[in-house]
């Protein structure tokens, strides 16, 4: 079946953009207006028949199982946190970062009988690692700046995305615990993938054959 | 509190004009479509006892079900499938003679959704479901009805596909892996996430057979035409889930001499509902929907949990989804149009309701003005798009020609 509606992928603003830009223009598809995008939202490659369109990583998440949008690129961060309805077809291997327990030096888990306050801007992978440890906590949500929290007194630790972990150590906290690894992940639309396979399929392919020569060669920080 | 007396709840809808009105006809086509088939309508109440949905491996979980207390504190539910309300009916109300039972149904499902996700919370499925047949003649009927359904409603570019629940069961069985790793390999494959599932299995790749590490690790991919029959079969060897391949093969040789082979496709990576579903699963597509248009399969434990032990299968269309879809195909659905509006003064409103009985058994639309005056039932003439008032009181039809209402034809109403 041929289809004249363009392939749309939904790509998540800020420091997965680069990335997921770096690869599309790899796999040979137009990335000119991606790269000189000014202030529109819909950038296209007529060429190869593809829309792109840049989100906030939540909304990825939306518009793909709605299926207004047939692929998505969006953090593993955001996926454990928001767990919506599509497949989750390939791990694009950048973006690598982790979710960690981190505090001030002087905490320790299993100290006292208090339930342990922990902020976080990910409460449901909070949650989930804390019941796989078969701990009780109350968990704060906060927006930004999470490692502020423990310093202030707010709660008795954090969970939170660690990179490299100097916002950590300039704020005198230090890591507890690895929790999981986070990349940047492709998503699918179920019905687009089932509609659209042959398309969808070779993009796939050819987005692996990439991450894996990217793989070989050590990530720029 | 905030005053919600002008709102509605998220989730829920109301339905106008256009709208109601293609969704009424699609309805009213699919329900055509069933009757001639074979089946029963049937319908059941919007409120259940909690307990109807309340068994092992029940498919929509208890926190998406709409709770509240009849008079004695017993909990009830708004109906959130129709596949367990027939169960039920099925097992304690029909007693047949023979099976199978073929009954249809036509009805909204509630279900509590995440807040702000922009799904619906009651929305209508129309159904079937085949009662009383163990072999894949039962799904066969359901899969021809559902294309038939869908094909009558004018629906382009859909594809149901088909997969069996027993084939990742099968695989799955012998392996040396506790319920909780099983689980996680089920959500890989349901979700296609290739990289999770490889990792797993490298992981476990010294206590998992070989053969069906191989096969596991290909089921996500195995999705797409008549092909994947032929792979799956070279990949299986002699191994698991000969006889679901089998089953789903039979089918599709039907599918292809009817000439609907366009029509299907084949996901055997499809692994959603293991518990409920216990034989062929079916899901519908369609280029313009982001959901699933039609959901079904074979279910034949979950009788038994009303006390009859019965085999069936069935399937229901989502008719929201599909009334979207066909809305963005560019697929109307004929006006009710009006073609004549009766004007008359209080006195002769008689007259005018029995020339609206006379005119419709000529065949021709109309209604009485609720209008005063002439000229007011003139303007609501021209906001409807009809282009003749009949005046009683003068006896005269007016007609609108070049924007304005001229006098027509003197006409007898008495």
């Amino acid at each position: 079946m041929e289809s004249i509606k363009p392939l749309r992928i939904a790509l998540t603003k800020g420091r997965l953009e680069k990335f997921s830009v770096d690869i599309f223009d790899k796999v040979g598809i137009d990335t000119e207006e991606l790269k000189n995008k000014g202030r529109r939202l819909v950038l296209c490659d007529k060429k190869n028949n593809i829309q792109f369109v840049l989100v906030k990583a939540v909304d990825v998440l939306t518009y793909v199982e709605h299926g207004a949008a047939d692929i998505g690129i969006v953090g593993k961060d955001t996926l454990l946190e928001e767990g919506r309805d599509f497949y989750e077809v390939m791990d694009l291997k950048v973006g690598k970062c982790k979710f960690a327990l981190a505090s001030i030096p002087s905490f320790n888990i299993n100290e006292g009988y208090n339930r342990k306050k922990i902020a976080t801007k990910y409460p449901r992978v909070t949650r989930d690692y804390f019941r796989k440890l078969g701990m009780d906590v109350e968990i704060i949500k906060i927006e930004g700046s999470v490692e502020l929290a423990p310093i202030l007194g707010l709660s008795d630790a954090i969970v939170d995305i660690v990179e490299t972990g100097t916002t950590l150590k300039e704020n005198g906290l230090i890591v507890f615990n690895d929790i999981c690894d986070i990349s940047a992940r492709m998503i699918v639309n179920r019905a687009s993938m089932k509609m659209r396979k042959d398309e969808i399929k070779s993009l796939i392919d050819n987005v692996q054959k990439v991450v894996n020569e990217f793989d070989k060669i050590p990530q720029k920080k | 509190m905030a005053n919600l007396k002008k709102y509605i709840p998220e989730g829920t809808k109301d339905i106008l004009f256009e709208e109601c009105r293609s969704k009424i006809k699609i309805e009213d086509l699919i329900r055509d479509v069933y009757i001639n088939y074979g089946y029963n309508e049937i319908i059941s109440p919007t409120l259940e006892f909690y307990d109807v949905f309340n068994m092992e491996n029940q498919p929509i979980p208890q926190e998406k079900m709409y709770k509240l207390f009849d008079n004695r504190g017993r909990i009830l539910v708004l109906r959130s499938d129709m596949t367990t309300p027939i169960a039920r009916i099925a097992a304690t109300k029909i007693k047949p003679e023979m099976y199978p039972l073929k009954l249809f149904y036509s009805q909204n499902i509630f279900r509590v959704n995440e807040v702000l996700n922009g799904k619906l919370s009651e929305f209508t499925q129309s159904g079937i479901e085949i009662i009383g047949v163990d072999s894949i003649r039962g799904d066969i009927e359901a899969i021809i009805t559902g294309i038939e359904a869908l094909k009558r409603i004018g629906l382009r570019n859909f594809k149901i596909e088909i997969g069996d629940s027993q084939f990742f069961r099968q695989l799955t069985d012998n392996l040396p892996l506790n319920m909780e790793e099983k689980e996680q390999v089920r959500l890989f494959i349901q979700n296609k996430n290739i990289a999770g599932l490889r990792e797993f299995l490298d992981n476990n790749s010294k206590i998992i057979d070989l053969n069906a590490l191989e096969i596991l690790q290909r089921l996500p991919e195995l999705f797409g035409g008549k092909e994947i029959i032929t792979e799956t079969r070279e990949l299986l060897g002699k191994s698991y889930g000969i006889k679901a391949l089998e089953n789903i093969e039979r089918v599709y040789e039907v599918m292809d001499k009817l000439g609907y082979s366009k029509y299907i496709s084949i996901d055997l990576g499809m692994v959603q509902n293991l518990n409920y579903y216990s034989g062929l699963i079916f899901r519908g597509y369609c280029m313009e929907a982001g959901d699933s248009i039609l959901s079904g399969g074979r279910y034949d434990k979950l009788i038994e949990n009303f006390g009859k032990k019965l085999p069936a299968t069935g399937l229901a269309i989502n008719v929201d989804i599909v009334v979207e879809a066909l809305k963005t195909q560019g697929k109307t659905f004929a006006d009710n149009k009006m073609e004549k509006i009766i004007h008359c003064n209080f006195d002769d409103l008689h007259k005018g309701y029995d020339l609206v009985m006379k005119l419709k058994e000529k065949g021709t639309k109309a209604e009485v003005s609720l209008m005063k005056k002439l000229e007011e039932s003139f303007q609501y003439a021209e906001k409807m798009g009809v282009k003749s008032v009949i005046n009683i009181s003068e006896q005269m039809e007016y007609k609108f020609e070049d924007n304005i209402w001229i006098k027509g034809s003197k006409i007898i109403t008495e």
